[in-house]
């Protein structure tokens, strides 16, 4: 991969700084965004051991969307410009607060509205050869009962993606619609099923491989696509139907 | 914080226990939930240790491999800081390629740093360089009323002399800074000597020490009679090159296999582990001399995962106890015909020198001669034969290596760590509702 530096954006989560220690390793820059100042100076100190060189830190909350120019004018004075990003950002509704509208604004606006924002910023700030990768799930593939809203929200995100690749296809911008299936974090602890997790390891390390040549929609595992391609074809009544 | 109930066992597979798991994957969930009312906590890392140190039978146990951080380092000293749940295959993987490498290992790299200063491991250079807290120059350590503490020798000693080695028991440890030691390559030269009785084996081992950097040795553990005791016994030193064709920082990578699932029980039986016994024995020549890749050298075992499966669901102990040099070759002599004579001969058998005891209250070496036997959970009369064991080794001045143990009866526990009281001590000063305990804890009655 062209080593160049890379936009991690959420790289406190867990997927998000096992990203950005794999990029490192592969001796990358790193500019690192997340919300809790703590952890954002634990992962990035983090890196700057393995890499012997510290990466760019900038505290970032989705939800201020106010604060994206000052993230893109630290980006502009990265020597050699950005060459992909990623972002992690990823939120599940609370089933207890259904009916809040504020939570549930919250969840779209983390899943959806704040990254096809920071993706719009990013795409008309990248050049040729760069790559964005934005974390979705196969949950955003069929409405299920659990995570209806999350699932809609990635749904709408997926679109989006769809159609920012269009739009940037011919800047010779790759946007990648990365669908995760079950991976090892709080996201999915203690949930039934965990024998399909795969850890946060893997899941980036197969993150990293199509940053570097994926197209369109990967999928994580590269199983899902076919899991989720039988589930899609089910009639509504029969995938309703299906244990959990 | 979610808590899910889940079956937890160490590395020997028994006793597996029901308890409540949580995984903080940041430093203020872990925090938060240090301070959180509810049942008593374990801290587990890798779970490595063999037997119940790391479980809490129907109560919390906080798994800590996602705080793997590292926060600093010096490569002008080697000191490197980290949060306790970093591994040691992680530092390796690291700081190899760099010219560093762990001051002491245990004998899979599978373990946090956290386990390796909670139990106080010692690696085959015990003799030269100590224990693994000879080489924490400070820890701190998140106590129960959810306080930071920062100790060494100099700040909190007594808090710091009682959590190397204290089993997760003063409170977790969260960030350790460790001297890594300087190597100019990943390779060991390695000298070879087969013996063919125990005294013998332990002459050896004494003359390898002055030599070497790290001694061990292999015992066939199948060999009676006259033959009791016969071993290979290794020598080693860091090299300085590599083979012809090789960077001395890059060793091969190694294939893994794994081992799915877990064999049936008879899989380890006395037949098949005497087949495996002499062939190791016979295999190595004396005074054999060759150049090793650390990988091979300190973690054959590393190179099957699960490994541990070939004991089958039931599980097995290992017995580790150390003997002082007056009595070591009595004592292990009597250890090792009682099991031979109750037909439960062990399988792998290991022997190491062991120099002067740290300053732990709760830390294993001291100096003698350490054995570790594994022996496969199943015979009735298994714990009936090793309670006499453990009176052997404490009549004769020895202790049992907590990190290895799950069956340890309070009284014997106790004549074989004196310094316990000071210990206790310090628990309730810092921990006065005993919020924190493990399953081993409470069988050996270090809390209620
Ligand atoms: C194949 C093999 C070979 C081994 N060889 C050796 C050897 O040569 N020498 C040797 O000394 N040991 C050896 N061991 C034992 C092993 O090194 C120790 O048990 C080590 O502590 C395991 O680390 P862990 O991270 O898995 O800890 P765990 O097994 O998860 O926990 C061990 C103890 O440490 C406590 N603990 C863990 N993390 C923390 C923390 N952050 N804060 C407070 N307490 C904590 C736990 O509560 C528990 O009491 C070996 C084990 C295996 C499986
Ligand atoms: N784990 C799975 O099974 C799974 C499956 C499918 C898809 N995914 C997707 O993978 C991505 C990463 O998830 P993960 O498993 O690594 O879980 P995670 O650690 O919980 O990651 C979620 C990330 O979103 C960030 N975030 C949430 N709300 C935010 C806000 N208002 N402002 C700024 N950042 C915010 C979090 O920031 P902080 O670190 O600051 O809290 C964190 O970086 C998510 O998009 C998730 O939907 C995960």
């Amino acid at each position: 991969m062209s080593r160049g530096t890379f936009l991690v954006v959420g790289a406190t989560s867990t997927i998000g700084r096992c990203v950005a220690r794999r990029l490192a390793a592969e001796g990358c820059g790193l500019c690192l965004t997340g919300r809790d100042p703590e952890e954002l100076a634990a992962v990035a100190a983090d890196i700057a051991v393995r890499c012997g060189r510290p990466p760019l830190a900038v505290p970032l909350e989705a939800r201020d969307f106010g604060s994206y120019p000052a993230l893109m004018d630290a980006c502009g004075a990265i020597p050699g410009g950005l060459a992909g990003a990623v972002i992690t950002w990823g939120m599940p509704e609370d089933p207890l607060a259904r009916t809040d509208p504020a939570a549930t604004a919250q969840v779209v606006e983390v899943n959806l509205t704040a990254p096809a924002l920071l993706l719009e910023w990013l795409a008309d700030r990248l050049g040729p050869g760069s790559c964005l990768a934005v974390l979705s799930s196969v949950a955003g593939d069929r409405g299920r009962a659990d995570t209806r809203l999350y699932g809609a929200a990635k749904a709408g995100l997926n679109v989006f993606l769809a159609g920012l690749r269009a739009h940037c296809d011919r800047r010779g911008i790759r946007v990648l619609t990365v669908k995760l299936g079950r991976v090892d974090t709080r996201l999915s602890f203690g949930l039934a099923g965990a024998f399909l997790a795969i850890s946060p390891e893997s899941a980036a390390k197969a993150v990293v491989r199509s940053l570097r040549r994926g197209r369109g929609t990967v999928y994580i595992p590269g199983w899902w696509r076919w899991i989720m391609l039988a589930l899609r074809s089910l009639p509504e009544g029969l995938f309703r139907r299906l244990p959990r | 914080m979610i808590w899910k109930p889940e079956r937890l066992a160490g590395w020997g597979n028994h006793p597996s226990q029901l308890c409540r798991v949580a995984r903080p994957e940041r430093l203020r969930e872990l925090r938060e939930l240090s301070v959180a009312p509810g049942g008593t906590l374990a801290w587990r890392g890798l779970g490595r240790s063999y037997g119940d140190a790391s479980l809490n039978a129907g109560d919390g146990v906080v798994l800590l491999g996602r705080l793997n951080r590292f926060r600093e380092f010096d490569p002008s000293t080697g000191l490197l800081e980290c949060e306790a749940g970093a591994s040691l295959a992680d530092i390796i993987a690291c700081f190899l390629p760099r010219g560093f490498f762990p001051p002491v290992t245990p004998g899979t790299r599978a373990v946090t740093v956290g386990g390796a200063v909670a139990c106080d491991v010692h690696g085959k250079n015990h003799h030269r360089d100590g224990a693994f807290s000879a080489h924490v120059s400070e820890l701190t350590l998140l106590t129960v009323g959810g306080q930071l503490l920062r100790c060494s020798r100099r700040e909190h000693p007594d808090v710091f002399w009682a959590t190397v080695g204290g089993m997760g028991l003063t409170g977790c440890i969260v960030t350790v800074r460790l001297a890594l030691q300087r190597v100019s390559s990943a390779f060991l030269t390695v000298v070879q000597r087969r013996t063919a009785d125990l005294q013998q084996t332990m002459q050896q081992l004494a003359t390898l020490d002055a030599e070497h950097r790290y001694t061990v040795a292999w015992v066939d553990g199948m060999a009676g009679g006259r033959s009791l005791g016969r071993a290979v016994v290794s020598g080693a030193d860091h090299a300085s090159g590599a083979p012809a064709g090789r960077g001395p920082l890059s060793p091969p990578a190694h294939r893994r296999g794994t081992v799915p699932f877990p064999a049936p029980n008879w899989f380890l039986s006395p037949t098949m582990v005497r087949g495996f016994g002499a062939l190791r024995y016979h295999r190595s020549a004396d005074g054999a001399r060759y150049l090793a890749d650390f990988d091979a050298f300190f973690y054959p075992l590393d190179s099957l995962a699960h490994w541990n499966r070939l004991y089958g669901r039931r599980g097995f102990l290992q017995y580790q106890f150390v003997l002082p040099e007056a009595t070591a070759l009595e004592g292990m002599t009597r250890v090792l015909e009682t099991l031979h004579r109750a037909g439960h001969p062990p399988f792998l058998a290991v022997l190491k020198r062991l120099g002067a005891a740290g300053e732990g209250l709760l830390s294993f070496p001291r100096a003698g001669y350490t054995l570790a036997l594994d022996l496969p959970v199943g015979p009735p009369e298994l714990f009936a034969l090793l309670r006499r064991l453990d009176e052997e080794v404490a009549f004769r001045g020895g202790r049992v290596y907590l990190a290895k143990d799950a069956r340890l009866a309070p009284d014997l526990f106790r004549a074989m760590y004196p310094q316990l009281p000071a210990f206790l001590a310090l628990k309730e000063r810092l921990d006065p509702d005993g919020r924190l305990a493990t399953s081993l804890s409470r069988r050996l009655g270090i809390t209620a």
